[in-house]
């Protein structure tokens, strides 16, 4: 198809930019003439964000293919042979403690742990950094329906009591012991020596404990449900203390901390959690698309934490262990409207994450059916889904003096469902937005924060703006451009969120220039 | 922030309110469709010739301006109202207001993405969207046009008119589509040796039903695969190489025609038996429950003549007899019959029943055979052994024998509900599977679509007295008093049955949802549920 550019529309633009000068207040009895600029956003291309995209899930076990990576990297989909990276900006490896820590101190990360499942962590983690995705943790401390223990022997050895399950006599501690909870706390730690840092690890999926690590169907040592919070409250706060720089999730289940697992929501579930909310935690399910399990109370629950904290999705369905007779029951013709079905809802609850499930026959696993049987709502999410933030329309002064006051006046979009996340915890105090005077080659000369701009305010369909004043330092003379960016203060302020506009406006670093600025 | 979102809900409320004073119709249609989008035809048939060629422009104007306080937003799309497919639709952002597409590009859209067929017409909808983000709500400024698009590629066999010519016709005959299915048509009469193919217009094209592959064929007795050309090359046509009255069926959904002497046409609507083996009355000849192509019958008939008329159209003409001279059965043989004219069945044409007794005639339509069985080549009724412990029917004596003749449903399936006059719990007449006619090993049930209650399971009991009498399960692993097995059972897959009074008891057939049928052949033990 050829586009064809409207000259005349082009010519009223620029007439449009030319006449856009607005008198604002600059140095005394001069007031200085902004000039604008709108920005293109960008649309399609996947900009990996902090707390966005789609997350590829992986794991520790013998399930894992030894040759993941080279599967992934060529996987098939209904275009093609595709780079799943391409796609996705997180890892989330499901991790049971026993086999990051399989004998006390001897750690899945030290070379001298020689285990499969040491192997195949470091061959994760090393994939992830080289195609540039943030590793997701995903814990399970609850041996249920496995054939293994999912912590070490040393735990019990130490004193931990707790039950046994199953055929294999699997053991799992009670979350109320507190051996465990040493222990347990000993591990984290560890855990964070590697991953509490954004540039490597995202978030932390779910705090392990309850069937499945899913925090339901608890099994407590008094043999009720009487240390639920009590036990909630040292999680949380666990986590919350361990994980101070990337944010930790929680399930947001009807039955979270109960001994059952299925029935009607418990009437504590909706104060437990809000509790965890104000502690600090964020939000995620895994039964996304399961009309039985993701209904009117999870919606509901959801609705009230809008944009207040991010939220992940993981359906329920699962390609290869249920059957077309269940999805049927369930109102599904086919598994590309699961897919469809699991979209809706996450688009309902606004999610920031969704899932990429994996199972080892690769043409039954939800990742082959995303990429085989609903491609563009993969690209879909990508696209309206994960968040997009740009500032659509900015002025600026051209002209100053030195030392001189001025003001930038911005528009600031979300072209996403989801909302960017920099009011949790962990990130209020890292992403900013700055503006900067960048020299002939493109490094920061001067740089203002504007701590008014908050980019967690930026939602879809509501343009917000923002005046910026404030006054050039001293000794600062010549030709700059003006840029913009959301900065990673921690970092050095380098750019730390990308912003959602054409690369040919952006630095190399990621600051987006507005335009030329000459100070006199 | 807060005091910025009250605002604005105040100001969009004020602004349905305001609305509500006004002709609200006016009211939009005036101050909101702005933007005009135009399209260079409304017509258009694609050059195959030209791929590169210009076949559409599409342009729009500027939306209307809300000010500085408004984020406007174009979007672009098109979509083809008949397709299932998602619209291609994009936003536009760098102000470029047109867009233009070659006969190939439009040609690939239409066939590929929204799945619109070759040499067809389909009307494309283009739409220009403007929206706007602001301090209050502003409904979309938006134009929409409608574009009419020829593809071109493969034509389509499809017809609104369809004759039938050649040089076995003479001059085109136009034919009516059958009234009970618009796909057929239908020629019966008289064909020269010669050439036939069948003229159609469809839509602004004159094209031809052919042999596919456009090459001379001659006719054959089976189904003859059809491919449409141009009427203006016509390569081949249909060889006929003997002059006779003949029917030519031609079937659109399956693009096949079929050719048959109409004296060697079997058609019917029902079937009888009749002569003075059957009694005054003609009697009803079955179709089976197991297999549409086999209709049987088991019973009663007298010494005497029998024959099996045919009702068609309303009217009972025709009647089946044994092809060739002889009147006698051969027993338990599969023979072929032939048609003779009502007025000679029973006194010219029939069969000779030779004495009283309970015969099984069962007629094969797709076979076009007719198997007559005597009490001595008869299939026997099954019979099982087991031990009986209940005593509703007379006194337990061991081993029990019992000739199978009827199969009971029995699981949770229905809640095991009873019907209140039978002994035990779980059992209902309406969940029986009853005998087939042709063959006694099979058991059919075929009815409302069967309950699934609990975990929606049964097997089948070969008398409703007891749950304990002699069963057909499932291959499902189950063990008395300790754990029971269930089998899921697939729409239409055969699955096998295990036969017996002992853990077999306890496994169980789960009906899949919507299951109406269930068929059992208990001397194969094989098993399928199906819908029907």
């Amino acid at each position: 198809m050829k586009r064809l550019f409207n000259a005349a529309t082009l010519c009223s633009m620029l007439l449009l930019a030319a006449s856009c000068g607005e008198k604002l207040g600059g140095e005394e009895n001069a007031p200085t003439v902004n000039k604008s600029v709108t920005f293109t956003p960008e649309r399609d291309k996947l900009l990996k964000n902090p707390f966005s995209g789609w997350a590829i899930y992986a794991g520790l076990g013998s399930g894992i293919s030894d040759n993941f990576w080279e599967i992934y990297d060529n996987f098939p989909s209904s275009e093609g042979n595709i780079k799943v990276s391409d796609y996705a900006s997180l890892l989330l490896i499901r991790i049971k403690w026993s086999e990051i820590e399989p004998t006390e101190g001897l750690y899945a990360w030290d070379s001298a742990n020689t285990t499969a499942e040491a192997k195949r962590y470091r061959m994760l983690v090393e994939g992830a950094k080289e195609r540039n995705l943030r590793v997701v943790l995903s814990l399970r401390m609850d041996s249920r329906d496995l054939d293994v223990w999912a912590v070490p022997k040393f735990v019990q050895d130490k004193g931990a009591k707790g039950f046994t399950s199953g055929s294999k006599s699997v053991w799992t501690p009670y979350p109320d012991d507190p051996v465990f909870q040493r222990e347990y706390k000993k591990f984290l730690q560890a855990l964070a020596t590697q991953f509490n840092n954004p540039d490597v690890g995202a978030y932390v999926q779910g705090v392990g404990i309850g069937k499945w690590g899913e925090y339901h169907t608890c099994i407590y040592s008094t043999n009720d449900e009487s240390p639920r919070e009590a036990v909630l409250d040292w999680v949380c706060d666990t986590f919350m203390e361990v994980f101070d720089q990337i944010p930790v999730v929680i399930n947001y289940h009807r039955l979270i901390g109960t001994a059952k697992d299925s029935g009607g929501a418990d009437p504590q579930s909706e104060r437990l959690l809000a509790k965890a909310y104000n502690k600090g935690l964020c939000f995620g399910s895994g039964a996304f698309g399961m009309k039985s399990y993701y209904s009117k109370w999870e919606r509901d629950f959801i609705a009230q934490y809008k944009y207040k904290v991010p939220v992940t999705m993981e359906g329920g369905w699962v390609r290869g262990s249920h059957s077309m007779a269940a999805i049927n029951a369930d109102g599904y013709a086919t598994w590309a409207d699961v897919r469809q079905g699991e979209y809706d809802e996450a688009r309902g609850a606004f999610v920031n994450v969704m899932d990429l499930r994996y199972n080892s026959n690769i043409s039954i696993s939800e990742t082959w059916s995303w990429f085989n049987e609903a491609f563009s709502l993969v690209k879909g999410f990508i696209k309206e889904g994960v968040y997009r933030i740009y500032p659509n329309k900015i002025s600026y002064p051209e002209s100053l003096a030195e030392g001189a006051s001025f003001t930038i006046s911005s528009r600031w979009c979300n072209l996403g469902w989801s909302y960017c996340p920099t009011n949790v915890v962990q990130y209020e105090q890292r992403y900013k937005v700055a503006y900067a005077l960048l020299d002939s080659r493109d490094e920061v000369a001067a740089i203002f924060f504007d701590e008014a701009e908050k980019p967690s305010d930026w939602i879809k369909e509501t343009p917000v703006s923002y005046n910026f004043s404030d006054k050039l330092p001293g000794g600062i003379k010549g030709d700059y451009t003006w840029a913009v960016a959301i900065v990673d203060v921690k970092k050095g302020n380098v750019p730390g969120i990308q912003l959602s506009v054409k690369d040919n406006v952006k630095t190399a670093d990621g600051w987006v220039k507005i335009g030329n600025v000459t100070i006199k | 922030m807060k005091n910025f979102r009250i605002l604005t809900a105040i100001l969009a409320i004020a602004t349905l309110f305001g609305c509500q004073r006004h002709n609200v119709d006016n009211y939009y249609s005036h101050s909101n469709f702005y933007i005009q989008l135009t399209a260079s035809q409304q017509t258009i048939v694609l050059d195959e010739d030209n791929p590169d060629a210009t076949a559409l422009k599409v342009s729009w104007t500027p939306a209307k301006e809300y000010g500085d306080d408004f984020l406007m937003t174009y979007s672009y799309s098109m979509e083809v109202v008949t397709s299932t497919a998602a619209p291609i639709s994009e936003y536009e952002d760098e102000g470029n207001f047109a867009r233009e597409y070659s006969n190939a590009e439009l040609q690939n859209m239409l066939v590929g993405h929204f799945g619109q067929k070759t040499s067809t017409y389909c009307e494309i909808l283009i739409k220009a969207t403007a929206t706007y983000a602001g301090p209050y709500v502003i409904i979309p400024d938006e134009s929409v046009v409608r574009v009419k698009v020829k593809t071109y590629g493969p034509k389509q066999f499809g017809a609104d008119k369809v004759f039938i010519g050649g040089s076995s016709v003479g001059e085109s005959i136009e034919l009516e589509p059958n009234e009970n299915n618009k796909d057929i048509y239908i020629f019966t009469g008289s064909l020269k040796a010669g050439k036939f193919h069948f003229p159609v217009v469809y839509g602004d094209e004159n094209n031809a039903i052919v042999p596919e592959g456009n090459v001379d064929t001659p006719v054959s007795n089976s189904a003859m695969s059809a491919g449409v050309v141009d009427a203006a090359k016509i390569a081949g046509e249909w060889v006929l190489s003997e002059s006779s009255e003949y029917r030519v069926t031609l079937n659109m959904a399956a693009k096949t025609v079929s050719i048959i002497k109409t004296e060697d046409i079997f058609d019917f609507d029902k079937l009888y038996m009749a002569g003075t083996a059957v009694g005054d009355e003609m009697v009803e000849f079955q179709q089976t429950l197991e297999n549409e192509s086999v209709y049987a019958y088991y019973g009663e008939l007298k010494a005497g003549t029998f024959y099996l008329p045919i009702e068609y159209n309303e009217a009972t003409s025709l009647a089946i007899v044994p092809a060739g001279t002889s009147h006698d059965v051969q027993d338990g043989v599969a023979v072929s019959f032939s048609q003779v004219r009502m007025a000679s069945a029973g006194s010219q044409a029939y069969w000779t029943i030779p004495a009283d007794d309970k015969y099984r005639v069962v007629l094969d339509v797709t076979a076009m055979t007719v198997t007559i069985y005597s009490p001595a080549t008869a299939k026997k009724n099954l019979t099982v052994s087991f031990n009986k412990t209940y005593t509703d029917d007379g006194p337990v004596a061991n081993p029990y024998e019992m000739e199978v003749t009827e199969l009971w449903m029995y699981g949770g399936f229905n809640g095991f509900n009873k019907d209140a006059d039978l002994p035990f719990t779980g059992f209902q007449k309406k969940n029986k599977l009853v005998q087939s006619q042709a063959d006694p090993a099979i058991f059919v049930y075929y009815g409302a679509a069967l309950p699934r209650s609990g975990n929606a399971a049964f097997n089948l009991k070969v008398t409703y007295f007891h749950n304990n009498v002699y069963c057909y399960g499932s291959t499902a692993d189950a063990k008395r008093n300790q754990y029971d097995g269930f089998t899921t059972m697939t729409l239409g897959v055969p699955d096998k049955m295990v036969a017996g009074q002992g853990d077999n008891r306890y496994a169980y057939f789960v009906i899949p949802e919507g299951a109406n049928y269930i068929m059992a052949n208990i001397e194969t033990l094989d098993i399928v549920i199906d819908k029907k």
